[in-house]
């Protein structure tokens, strides 16, 4: 009983490790790279946003709060496609997608 | 009924090791990203570079120990790759750059000796041992770390330069570094037509799947390139951090997601999870095609069958 106790114990511990990490991104870290990729999700709308900061004015750390949470790949994970690719059926195709 | 692919405007070149790739809805236009997507390699290569002396990053390394302030470029990579850590439990490490080179990648790929003497693989230090503050652009590295940010900068390159282009140019744009394509913009009639495959220079139907995509970023990790012996054993570019020796189990991996940077993290860390990659891709819902090594094929969370597919 007591090892069940144990392993439990260690398992719930394990999962708020992680949850606190993942918040922590969330809340914090969602920096640079976050501000960047939603510029680039909207097409560019949010330039102005990922522009380099000069040293003596770092990011403002209300950054994160700018940028919506729902935008894709800005959250806490890794967001999947909002269109997923379909079999074509051309004879060609413009690139390929590889091991380099 | 068979089409061929729309008409677009393309510009490739040799850059960051790879094949860079740009594609623009207006050929017209295509001059003009060429030359966008240069500048922002050159300067990625500067500032990324593992091979360098002189880029930013091996400058950080040499003040070790110490608080630096970086630059906007390293700034946002660093983010993604701490990021891409912390999302993949460590599956995808920044701090792989020693134990690429123990096992022979300590050189630009045309200069690593392709056969040489036994190596014996190191774990990666750990990207939780990296200080980063995200509002201040503030690093500290401890001693003994030597990082190899390759795969995410390079994928958020792709998802950054596509942004820009397609904004400038007022057109539809698809980014390709390698393996790693970033969509933005308006797409082609048709849509953008992809070759799925085992090498980014194929470009012969029958070694692969072609796929639609039409937006967001697909992303192909794998091992039959960048490849090398020592002591008579094969090793590649794609090591297991909690070990130091090359992921074994998948001849490549391909997933779509929101960005070329989440799909990369998601291929990079399937490659690395061996048997356990079909269900940790489907927990998250990341359309994925991966190939075992002995060819078989596995599609997950929607991918398109090609009537080949174990699912």
């Amino acid at each position: 009983v007591e090892h069940i106790r144990r392993s439990r114990l260690s398992a719930r511990d394990d999962g708020l490790r992680r949850a606190g990490r993942i918040t922590g991104w969330a809340t914090v870290g969602s920096g640079v790279a976050m501000v960047a990729i939603a510029s680039v999700l909207a097409g560019g709308q949010a330039q102005a946003a990922s522009d380099p900061q000069p040293p003596s004015a770092p990011a403002p750390s209300s950054a994160p709060n700018t940028t919506p949470k729902t935008t894709p790949g800005t959250g806490t994970g890794l967001q999947p496609p909002t269109t997923v690719p379909h079999a074509s059926h051309g004879r060609g195709s413009h690139i390929t997608s590889g091991s380099s | 009924m068979t089409l061929a692919a729309a008409r677009v405007g393309r510009v490739a070149f040799p850059a960051i090791g790879t094949t860079a790739t740009v594609l623009v809805t207006e050929p017209a236009a295509a001059h003009a990203a060429g030359a966008m997507l240069r500048t922002d390699l050159t300067a990625l290569d500067l500032t990324c570079s593992r091979f360098r002396s002189d880029s930013e990053i091996r400058r950080l390394e040499l003040r070790a120990g110490h608080p630096v302030q970086v630059g906007a470029i390293l700034a946002g990579v660093l983010d993604a790759a701490l990021r891409a850590a912390a999302l993949t439990d460590g599956l995808v490490d920044p701090t792989v750059g020693r134990a690429m080179a123990a096992i022979g990648y300590d050189r630009d790929l045309a200069d690593v000796p392709p056969a040489g003497p036994a190596v014996t693989p190191e774990p990666a230090a750990g990207w939780w041992r990296i200080g980063w503050d995200p509002r201040t652009w503030e690093v500290l590295l401890p001693r003994g770390i030597t990082l190899d940010v390759g795969a995410t900068a390079k994928a958020l390159a792709a998802d950054r330069a596509a942004g820009r282009i397609a904004a400038a140019l007022g057109c539809g744009v698809v980014v390709g570094l390698g393996g790693d394509l970033a969509v933005a913009g308006p797409v082609p009639a048709g849509g953008w037509q992809v070759l799925v495959t085992d090498d980014h220079t194929t470009t012969d139907p029958v070694d692969g799947q072609g796929v639609v995509v039409s937006s967001g970023g697909l992303a192909t990790s794998g091992t039959v390139r960048r490849r090398w012996r020592r002591g008579g054993c094969g090793f590649h570019h794609i090591v297991d951090p909690r070990t130091g020796a090359p992921a074994t189990g998948w001849r490549t991996v391909s997933v779509a997601a929101a960005t070329c940077l989440d799909a990369n993290t998601a291929s990079t860390a399937a490659v690395v999870l061996r048997a356990a990659a079909p269900a940790w891709l489907a927990e998250r819902g990341l359309p994925a095609r991966l190939v075992a090594e002995d060819g078989t094929v596995h599609a997950v969370a929607g991918w398109p069958d090609d009537g080949t597919a174990v699912r």
